[in-house]
């Protein structure tokens, strides 16, 4: 009741794991799955034409599932499970003169709330894809599922590792995951250039990790979570020494790589080169999140430096309200949701920046699931109009037979993207957004405010997805792709411009899109429950003034400072007295919330199903314009971001690798080496009169050989009578 | 003593050798002879110098210094003369010099088996190739030489290398100025291994024993395994059967009755080195028979000879026939 | 300095033997001058022979400093060895000369590049 929350965490400290080795069966969660990736193997190298490796697959991921909803109800308590012995040396007896990050588990709450949806989701998008997939049975089917199971079996060591060197590998593992995947079709260019795209991007921000942890060991000399814990535990956290202040910042940059936060975005909208699925499971509800995660696990750490946590909460909101901007004027459907997943990805470093890791986790989860959704659907689509993405060659779907269940999950997944009132993304979003509204810095104020007006935004953009995707009269172009190739090839530039003459030509009777079968609409269907379910303890919270589940399973772990239980959060709106437009926060946000996504809605309801050619008309009118005309250019481009990269960092590595080409070829190799050998080549033409074939020339030299050899002995030998 | 010396020496005779093998002129031939015989002159005063001689050796040095003398003015002519067979003759020369100079070490037996092989059959059979491979002219006058004889090749950089091993060779050789190793000419080793030497021979043993005492009938093995005895004043005790005598007694021999050199070489050649006489024998075999299939006339025989070489009838073949015939 | 010498000097330990060792150095260094100086291949044969009797004249001369025959013997196999080579270069000489009509070894320069 007093003080702000930080004085409450000193207050409460992490609770202490136990060592549990009984509890090592839940081992079997990561062992599944890379079981299941050498089954996969096997099918690939045996080149299984049937499903297996999709049944394989998705087995041991509801075997993982079953086991970790097992530990789930076994729960209870912080435990250490040590599996086997991996890295351990001993090198003395001090503190600092041993290494140990053993294969073992560190399980609470935080752990178990993330693989539950981990799991949970990757069962399900497995089984999505397992039907999705099913055009490239016997070519690169059982390699998509390898692809799968590596990913899961990485991000359950990422997420279940009891030390960093674990959760290393597995940020590793699911980099390399996301790579295979996202070049799963190698034979087209532009995936292949994501991929690496991808890969090198998250490199720079593994760069940032690797460090982190180095400086972690210098300075406590052990990469136990336990034993970090019980280490900040013991106080004195907040520090000038920039060994440790630095910590936060370089953990912060591994975090914004995975996670595609500013400065590091820009690979997550061409990572949706890869199957659509793949954009689902990794690229949108798992392993993005394992930014937030990072800082979730090591939330004591970012108190290291004041202002870490300020620069996470600045470069989350920003890079929402930038993504935002960016999804508003994207055509691409897939694209509109990969920037969409930035920006909520943003939201979440925004919540954890102004300091509820509750709340971004719990965003973190619905998020998960409706952007699983959103992504699915949008699959079903591409899959069923051969490659088809662009929104505005499709409209009215919901009017087509086969395809109302997709209409309508998309329509949730709508709902709950653009944070429609009393969806579980509402009551996530508000958590945020509430505690940075009434954060006692101006400037997380200012957040906040910037968040509410990228929610507007946000509700918008998705709308008009939604309105011009599966509203309104019906009418669809099919995509570049044959129809047996349901590949997410889609023609970057031509979602651009004007309907290429092929593609117009071709006519709409004469195609019958594909409608998706009951796998896909099962697990749609699915997943619009679960995003229904994971909004239950925010029901709760709000109507039943009951304790939030997400709230209590955070507030179990090491990112307790945030989680805000409610004697805490009580504390500072008693204190603080905050309001939101002069009423108490809680309803206010409520009313501003609610004020901004259903304006968005109305907004994109006007401009995209009522008067389609207003929002054309629109468009002309800005470009019209010349003050304002750079706005929708640079929205529509991305705000040349990449172009900028590319300026800044492609253009001179590139200027540079250049010279040294040249050095190379001119330097190392033109004097060093090819000097080199020339000169024996010289030293030859010295000496080549003695080898005139002239057996005298022959002798000679042997001659003065021999004179200088005995020269030399004779020199050692008087000296060492002398 | 200091080397610079010893390498000054070794200059001035590589100076007149190079200077006779340029050819430069008749006029320094002379000067450059009289060079040359200084240099050499020098250095072997030096050697001299360096030893300490005793004037009973005095006699043998003066001899020896005449042969040296003889032996390198005829070898430089052998390489500086423009007639091949002068200078085999020349070679001669070095021979038989050398050969006296081996007399004078004491090694009378190589002495003349060297004159006999060198002089006597390599120098004859090298006259007989150079007589068959060119034709003598008729007067004599180094302006009738071919080329190839009468111009050296590179004579500088030749007299350089060669002399520059010698300098540095010599020179730390004899201006040594101290050397621990103990003197190896031991006397009394070299003449017990005289007896040991003798000892290896019964008969010539019995024969030497005889002269000193007529009675002697045999020579019999000491219980001791040590046939002779050598004691420190160079004489030799062995034990002896004498004619009436039951016991055998010991008997001294002198030292004059030590086997000469060449019973001493040939008993090293047969006890000590039987192998290498054995290889040396091999290798005269094989020379021989190399020298016979090198010399030999090389004929080409035609295919249509070869088989009726052979015992074997004409290919009837007219392209074969004539295909014989382009190979002829 | 003499007397310095004479106290431990051994390699010839009596003037003799010195100036043999001497003549035999010169020997062999004639042979290898003329070897290298000459062009008449038999000449070049003549002076290997002038190099043996310099090895040959060392043996004897170390031969009597040992007061040890095994020098002579070694000299015999010089001579053993040096009449099959007379044998052999004399019959190859004769068989280039043949080939070629001249003595000069400069005839026979093929294996060289120039």
């Amino acid at each position: 009741m007093v003080g702000s929350w930080r004085i409450m965490t000193q207050l409460t400290s992490i609770p202490q794991a136990i060592i549990a080795p009984e509890l090592s069966w839940v081992g079997l969660a990561l062992l599944l799955p890379l079981l299941a990736a050498v089954a996969c193997a096997l099918c690939c190298a045996l080149r299984v034409k049937g499903k297996a490796a999709a049944i394989i697959t998705i087995l041991a991921l509801a075997a993982s599932f079953g086991i970790i909803v097992k530990a789930y109800f076994a729960y209870t308590g912080p435990v250490q499970v040590p599996i086997f012995q991996w890295l351990s040396f001993q090198w003395g007896t001090g503190q600092f003169q041993s290494f140990t990050a053993n294969c073992g588990m560190y399980i609470d709450t935080l752990t178990l709330y993330w693989m539950l949806f981990v799991t949970g989701l990757g069962t399900l998008i497995s089984i999505y894809a397992s039907e999705y997939m099913e055009g490239d049975c016997g070519a690169g089917y059982s390699r998509f599922f390898f692809g799968i199971c590596i990913f899961l079996f990485s991000m359950s060591a990422l997420v279940l590792g009891d030390n960093l060197i674990m959760l290393y590998l597995g940020w590793e593992g699911v980099g390399l995951a996301s790579y295979l995947l996202i070049g799963y079709d190698y034979a087209r260019p532009a995936a292949v250039a994501a991929g690496k795209k991808a890969f090198i991007m998250n490199r720079i921000g593994d760069l940032g990790l690797a460090l982190g942890i180095f400086m972690l060991w210098a300075n406590y000399g052990t990469l136990q979570y336990s034993e970090l814990f019980a280490a900040m535990n013991k106080g004195g956290q907040t520090s000038v020494d920039w060994e440790l202040s630095v910590i936060p910042f370089l953990l912060m940059l591994g975090a914004f790589g995975k996670s595609a936060q500013i400065p590091l975005f820009t690979w997550l909208p061409d990572a949706m080169e890869g199957p659509t699925p793949v954009s689902a499971l990794i690229h949108a509800a798992t392993m993005v999140t394992a930014g937030v995660y990072l800082i979730a696990r090591m939330y004591p750490f970012f108190e290291l430096h004041p202002e870490a946590l300020a620069t996470v909460a600045w470069i989350g909101g920003l890079t929402a309200l930038l993504a935002a901007t960016i999804g508003m004027a994207q055509y691409d459907i897939k694209r509109v949701f990969a920037y969409s997943t930035i920006s909520q990805l943003g939201y979440m470093f925004l919540g954890l920046g102004v300091g509820t890791t509750f709340g971004a986790c719990y965003h973190t989860l619905t998020h998960a699931f409706f952007k699983a959704l959103l992504f699915l659907t949008a699959g079903a689509i591409m899959h069923g109009f051969a490659g088809q993405l662009d929104l505005r060659r499709l409209s009215g779907l919901r009017h087509l037979p086969g395809w109302r269940i997709v209409s309508w999950t998309m329509l949730v997944g709508c709902l709950w993207l653009s944070a429609f009132p009393y969806t579980a993304a509402f009551f996530s979003k508000d958590a945020i957004l509430l505690k940075a509204l009434t954060s006692v810095r101006a400037d997380f104020r200012f957040l906040g405010w910037l968040g509410l007006f990228t929610a507007a935004l946000t509700a918008y953009y998705t709308f008009r997805v939604w309105f011009r995707v599966c509203a309104g009269p019906l009418h669809f172009e099919p995509g570049a792709e044959g129809h047996h190739e349901p590949h997410d090839t889609h023609d970057k530039h031509d979602t651009h411009g004007k309907p290429a003459p092929a593609l117009a030509a071709k006519s709409t009777h004469a195609f019958h899109p594909h409608a998706p079968r009951w796998a896909i609409n099962g697990v749609l269907l699915i997943l619009a429950l679960g995003a229904l379910v994971v909004g239950i303890p925010g029901y709760n919270e709000t109507f039943a003034h009951k304790d939030n589940w997400a709230q209590q399973m955070i507030a179990g772990s090491s990112a307790m400072e945030g989680a805000g239980l409610a004697e805490d959060h009580g504390a500072e709106v008693s204190e603080a007295h905050p309001t939101v437009l002069g009423m108490d926060a809680h309803t206010g946000l409520t009313v501003v919330g609610c004020t901004a996504s259903i304006g968005g809605i109305l907004v994109a309801w006007y401009f995209h199903l009522r008067s389609r050619k207003s929002a054309d008309q629109l468009r002309a009118a800005l470009l019209r314009r010349w003050w304002i005309r750079w706005v929708p250019i640079c929205m529509e481009n991305k705000w040349y971001v990449d172009e900028i990269y590319h300026a800044c960092f492609r253009l001179p590595m590139w200027l540079g690798a250049q010279i040294l080409s040249f050095g190379d070829r001119h330097f190392l190799d033109g004097v060093m080496v090819d000097g080199l050998a020339k000169l024996p080549v010289a030293v030859g033409k010295i000496f080549k009169p003695l080898y005139g074939g002239a057996l005298q020339g022959y002798a000679a030299t042997m001659a003065g050989g021999i004179a200088l050899v005995v020269a030399w002995l004779s020199w050692v030998w008087l000296r060492g009578f002398n | 003593m200091v080397p610079t010396i010893f390498y000054a020496a070794c200059a001035i005779a590589a100076a007149g050798l190079a200077l006779l093998l340029m050819q430069s002129g008749s006029k320094f031939r002379m000067g450059a002879t009289i060079l040359g015989l200084a240099g050499i002159a020098w250095i072997l005063v030096i050697v001299v110098q360096t030893i300490p001689t005793p004037t009973s050796e005095m006699g043998p040095l003066g001899l020896m210094i005449l042969c040296a003398f003889v032996s390198v003015a005829s070898a430089v002519r052998v390489i500086t003369h423009h007639r091949p067979v002068f200078c085999a003759l020349y070679f001669v020369l070095v021979v038989v010099s050398g050969a006296a100079i081996y007399v004078l070490l004491s090694a009378e037996f190589v002495a003349f088996s060297l004159v006999i092989v060198y002089a006597g059959a390599i120098l004859i059979t090298y006259l007989f190739v150079l007589m068959l491979a060119q034709q003598s002219p008729a007067d004599i006058g180094s302006a009738d030489a071919v080329d190839y004889d009468r111009i050296a090749r590179e004579p500088a950089g030749a007299v350089i290398a060669g002399f520059v091993l010698i300098a540095v060779l010599g020179g730390s050789v004899f201006s040594v100025s101290e050397q621990k190793a103990e003197s190896i000419l031991d006397q009394n080793r070299a003449i017990r291994q005289g007896w040991g030497d003798l000892s290896m021979m019964p008969k010539l043993l019995l024969e030497q024993a005889r002269r000193t005492d007529s009675t002697v009938t045999a020579v019999v093995a000491r219980t001791d395994g040590q046939m002779i005895a050598v004691q420190t004043d160079h004489s030799a005790i062995i034990s002896v059967q004498r004619a009436g005598q039951m016991t055998p007694s010991d008997l001294t021999l002198a030292p004059s009755l030590l086997p000469d050199n060449t019973s001493r070489v040939g008993m090293a050649l047969v006890t000590r080195f039987p192998v290498s006489l054995e290889l040396a024998g091999i290798i005269l075999l094989m020379a021989m028979f190399g020298a016979v299939v090198l010399a030999r006339k090389q004929t080409d025989i035609a295919d249509d000879d070869r088989r009726a070489l052979a015992g074997l009838g004409k290919v009837m073949d007219g392209n074969q026939s004539s295909q014989g015939k382009a190979n002829r | 300095m003499n007397q310095e010498l004479s106290s431990g000097f051994t390699i010839a330990a009596n003037a003799p033997i010195a100036v043999a060792l001497a003549i035999s150095a010169l020997l062999f260094v004639i042979g290898l001058v003329g070897f290298l100086c000459r062009r008449n291949m038999i000449i070049m044969f003549l002076c290997t022979e002038l190099m043996f009797q310099g090895a040959a004249l060392a043996m004897i001369a170390f031969a009597r400093l040992r007061m040890d025959v095994s020098g002579q013997v070694f000299v015999i196999f010089i001579l053993t060895v040096a009449a099959a080579e007379a044998a052999l270069a004399l019959a190859l000489v004769v068989l280039l000369y043949r080939k070629r009509e001249t003595l000069s070894a400069e005839a026979w320069s093929d294996l060289g590049e120039s």
